[in-house]
């Protein structure tokens, strides 16, 4: 089994500060970040992910939007995706999971929360 | 054509309206009934129909009757009102407009008739005709030509005879209304004549042309029959005599066809498709339908062509021989039984239209006669009153009325009459009066005569003398005369002065009314001008105080996202420091761990030292009982069993205590390991803190950076406004100068007017004191020529009388002798008068016998 690569979509630095400390108790992860939807999707084309973190509401491409290139590209079909909702924003959540999320976190976000989902959809240990 | 309909129903059983509505609906469907038979037989003699299509005729027909009626109610309009009248009639409630509504339907019923009859009819025909063509294709367009021929046949056999029947029916309710209406010009207004020439050209129209295009027509279809029948029979004959040659199959390779023949078709029977053909025709002409139908021979027409065929034996071919009707000579036809038939009925239609239109003119001419007869025998009273909708109805109104001037007439002349008689019995009596007393008047006037001729000698004398005084007055006068006008002539250019210098003045002082408005107004914009002004720098202020104010956020707002800014950092640097707070506690653990394990493997060591000294312990114990056996030397070796035993049992307690210390030191590693564990947890709970503010913070750094850039835009927009307001500030300072130096020039205008007007009011003054003057003085000069002219007039009066005077004289002096002379004759007269008031009595008791023949 090797490293895992997991990209985290999000335009809050703070939020990614977050998932990265929440991440890192993984073991054998790489994590890449991404600032917006265009940077995400010009991420997750050039390299290879084993899971991705997608925001909803950010700047220049919104997470559905990006959710929905994502699940048009062939190769990108099977990437698991997680998308973070506002607690609340239940038709964007519902919207993001129709799209072909595979799981949701809500803000405020819990560290063990995203770990428990993460270690689920990467199946390790 | 007509039905009952709803308005019969209603009206009660009996009702005289009721009994004309069914007798008009009687004779127009006895009518219809009649038309619809002879255009059948017409049809018939000129259609060459199957049963069937007759059938589908009759159908479209008995749809068509029934749209005709509806359609003929617009037709019945003058019927619908007289039979209105005849029920209010009967009810008595009719009024004079009902009557005057009824009569001029009365007037109306004969065109109404005789339009629908020529309307209806063919238009009825025609639209049988095209239904029956849209259904059955075969109908030929010279079918629906046929029928609408027939329509106007029948239109125009039905006409006359329902017109003029009805008519006759009408004339006593239109000889009453007349009687009602008695006034001719009323009548007159009320009926819409329809003339004479009309109705004359629709006789002859009926008489002449209908009959004429029928007869043709039948004639035409019945040369079209015979040689059509002629031609058939040839055409059979042919076939026969071409299948009896080639009896085995019906082929056209089989046929010996000369040029004469025309052309041939061979058509399959069941498809009807064309098989083969010879001749020019072969190809154009389609199997007749007829065919289709199964009969094994027959002929007809078809697209010009005359067609005769034979079906085979077997029943599956059809020949069909075709001959153009054009390569047919024309031949000769006699006279056949439907042409006399219906020539025959169209003499009969003919004479009787003639016959009823003569009628209905005589007996109009035979009433109008019998009425003149009546006025020139003196009847002038009213009798029976002759009405027609043609121009003998207003022949008859005109006798009417002449009937009524003339008796209007003789009844002035029988008043007349008798005054005469009652003035000359008068004249009678004056005359002898007349006759004494001019008799005594010639005496009187003799003397009379005398005493004027003395009076007239004493007006002469006092005549002459004043005529003397008038004519020195006359001169004095005249020379009053001339000073009044020289007086008068100054008056009068003092006064055009006056006037000039009054108008003038109110031209200044319009112009000074101007002036004072417009200082009025300048003031009133120089107020405007300043209120501008401080307005406008009132704008300035609140825009500079805008200005501060957006300044002070924009720097309140920048300071806010550089606080956000700092705290966002130090949100960051907190998560820093718990993940290596975090990666410590992770360390921390790990060797706390790590010392646990070392302090059971301790514990290992120590049981198996503690197992050591337990054998040894053991060895030890056996050594001293070996060396207690051994004795003395064993004594040595005792002491040192003693001493390893003693030594074994210090290292037991010993391992004991380490036991127990290895024993403390792993729950102490086991509980430091749950506080760590705890802290941890604590330190993610704290990074989930943090990260909330920091995203709090970092959308308060947005929103503060987006509303820092929203206060630039006002800046620089309120920067702007300031800007222009300085700008317009600046103009209403030239607009305010240029207002004052406006209001001092008005000011200085309004002083030169003060000036102006008081010179202009001492010229005034001046030129009423001169007027005034003048006036004074032609007043003066007035009051002398008054004075004069009372003199001068009671002279000319004085003068006057006398001349009067004298004139009277003369003339009394002159009537004297005429008035002699009238005497006399007045004498002469008196006699004549009595004698001709005699011969005037006679005259107007003639006059009154002569009148009393006259019937009133």
């Amino acid at each position: 089994m090797g490293r895992h690569r997991i990209l985290i979509v999000e335009d809050s630095p703070t939020m990614r500060q977050l998932l990265v400390f929440a991440l890192k108790r993984l073991k054998d992860i790489d994590i890449v970040e991404a600032q917006d939807g265009m940077d995400g999707l010009r991420k997750v084309t050039s390299d290879h992910f084993d899971l991705a973190l997608v925001d909803i509401n950010m700047p220049v491409m919104d997470g559905l939007k990006l959710i929905s290139l994502i699940r048009g590209e062939e190769s990108l079909k099977s990437m698991p995706i997680v998308v973070i909702t506002t607690e609340g924003a239940k038709e964007d959540r519902e919207r993001a999971l129709a799209l072909g999320a595979d799981e949701y976190l809500c803000k405020p976000i819990q560290a063990n929360k995203v770990l428990q989902v993460a270690k689920g959809l990467l199946k390790v240990g | 054509m007509s039905v009952e309909n709803g308005h019969a129903e209603r009206r009660t059983k009996g009702s005289p309206g009721r009994r004309m509505f069914l007798r008009w609906n009687l004779l127009t469907l006895l009518s219809g009934v009649i038309n619809v038979s002879v255009i059948a037989i017409f049809l018939s003699r000129l259609l060459d129909w199957g049963p069937a299509l007759w059938q589908r005729f009759f159908v479209v027909v008995a749809v068509w009757i029934v749209a005709l009626v509806v359609a003929s109610q617009m037709f019945q309009q003058a019927i619908r009102i007289l039979v209105h009248w005849l029920d209010l009639e009967a009810a008595g409630t009719a009024t004079e407009q009902d009557d005057l509504r009824a009569f001029g339907a009365s007037i109306d019923v004969v065109r109404e008739v005789l339009l629908s009859s020529f309307i209806l009819w063919p238009s009825g025909a025609l639209a049988v005709g095209l239904t029956l063509r849209m259904w059955v294709p075969s109908v030929t367009a010279w079918d629906v030509g046929t029928l609408l021929l027939a329509g106007a046949l029948g239109g125009a056999f039905s006409s006359p005879f329902v017109t003029f029947l009805f008519k006759r029916d009408i004339a006593p309710i239109r000889a009453r209304l007349a009687r009602t209406i008695a006034d001719p010009d009323l009548r007159a207004k009320a009926a819409r004549p329809l003339p004479l020439a009309w109705k004359l050209q629709a006789t002859v129209l009926i008489t002449t042309v209908v009959p004429v295009v029928a007869m043709l027509s039948v004639a035409q279809r019945q040369v079209g029959m015979a040689v059509a029948a002629v031609v058939h029979e040839q055409q059979q004959q042919w076939l026969d005599d071409r299948i009896e040659q080639s009896p085995a199959a019906l082929s056209l390779a089989s046929l010996p066809i000369s040029a004469t023949d025309g052309s041939f078709a061979l058509y399959d029977a069941e498809t009807g498709s064309l098989v083969g053909g010879r001749g020019p025709d072969a190809e154009e002409v389609a199997m007749p339908a007829d065919i289709k139908a199964g009969s094994g021979v027959g002929s007809g027409f078809v697209d010009g062509r005359y067609l005769a065929w034979r079906t085979s034996e077997d029943g599956r071919r059809v020949l069909v021989a075709m001959l153009r009707a054009s390569a047919l000579p024309a031949r000769a036809i006699g006279a056949t039984p439907e042409l006399l038939g219906l020539l025959l009925l169209a003499l009969l239609v003919s004479c009787a239209s003639a016959q009823i239109v003569a009628r209905d003119l005589s007996g109009g001419l035979t009433a109008l006669r019998a009425e003149a007869d009546r006025i020139a025998r003196g009847a002038l009273d009213r009798a029976e009153i002759f009405e027609s909708e043609d121009e003998l109805g207003d022949l008859g109104r005109a006798f009417d009325r002449m009937r009524q001037a003339l008796r209007e007439t003789v009844g002035r002349v029988t008043q007349a009459a008798e005054r005469v008689e009652g003035a000359a019995a008068e004249l009678g009596a004056v005359g002898g009066a007349v006759a004494a007393a001019a008799a005594d008047q010639e005496q009187a006037v003799t003397r009379a005569r005398a005493s004027t001729d003395a009076v007239r000698e004493q007006v002469a004398g006092i005549t002459s003398s004043a005529q003397e005084l008038s004519a020195s007055v006359e001169e004095s006068s005249s020379s009053i005369l001339e000073m009044g006008a020289a007086g008068e002539e100054l008056n009068q250019t003092a006064s055009v002065l006056s006037g000039k210098i009054d108008e003038a003045s109110s031209s200044i002082e319009q112009m000074i009314r101007s002036v004072t408005e417009m200082a009025r107004h300048v003031e009133g914009l120089s107020e405007a001008a300043i209120e501008t002004q401080s307005s406008v720098e009132e704008m300035a202020g609140s825009m500079r105080e805008v200005d501060g104010n957006a300044a002070e956020t924009a720097r309140l707002s920048a300071q806010v996202v550089s606080v956000a800014e700092g705290g966002r950092q130090k949100v960051q640097e907190t998560i820093t420091g718990m993940e290596a707070i975090r990666d410590a506690t992770d360390t921390v653990e790990q060797v706390i761990r790590g010392l646990g394990g070392r302090a059971k493997e301790i514990g290992a060591i120590v049981d198996v030292i503690d197992d050591v000294a337990d054998e040894t312990n053991l060895l030890a114990l056996n050594a001293a009982i070996i060396a207690a056996q051994a004795g003395e030397q064993g004594r040595a070796f005792s002491v040192v069993a003693d001493e390893i035993k003693e030594l074994a049992d210090r290292v037991m307690s010993s391992t004991k205590e380490i036991g127990t210390l290895i024993r403390a030191v792993q729950e102490e590693s086991g509980a430091a390991i749950t506080a760590i564990e705890r802290g941890s947890e604590s330190v993610w709970v704290g990074v989930e803190r943090s990260a909330e503010a920091g995203e709090s913070l970092e959308a308060i750094t947005r929103t503060a950076r987006e509303s820092g850039q929203r206060i630039a835009e006002i800046v620089a927009a309120v920067q702007e406004q300031s800007k222009a307001a300085g700008h317009v500030q600046t103009l209403m300072d030239g607009i305010r100068v240029s207002v004052e130096q406006l209001r001092s020039a008005t000011r200085e205008q309004e002083e030169g007017n003060e000036v102006v007007l008081g010179g202009t009011a001492t010229m005034r003054d001046i030129s009423q004191q001169v007027y005034r003057t003048t006036e004074e003085q032609a007043r003066g000069g007035n009051q002398i020529r008054a004075g004069v002219e009372v003199v001068r007039q009671a002279v000319e009066r004085i003068y006057q009388a006398l001349q009067d005077q004298t004139a009277a004289c003369q003339q009394a002096a002159a009537f004297v002798g005429q008035v002699s002379e009238g005497a006399r004759a007045n004498h002469e007269a008196a006699g004549q008068a009595e004698r001709s008031t005699g011969d005037l009595r006679a005259a107007a008791e003639t006059l009154r016998e002569e009148i009393g023949r006259f019937r009133l």
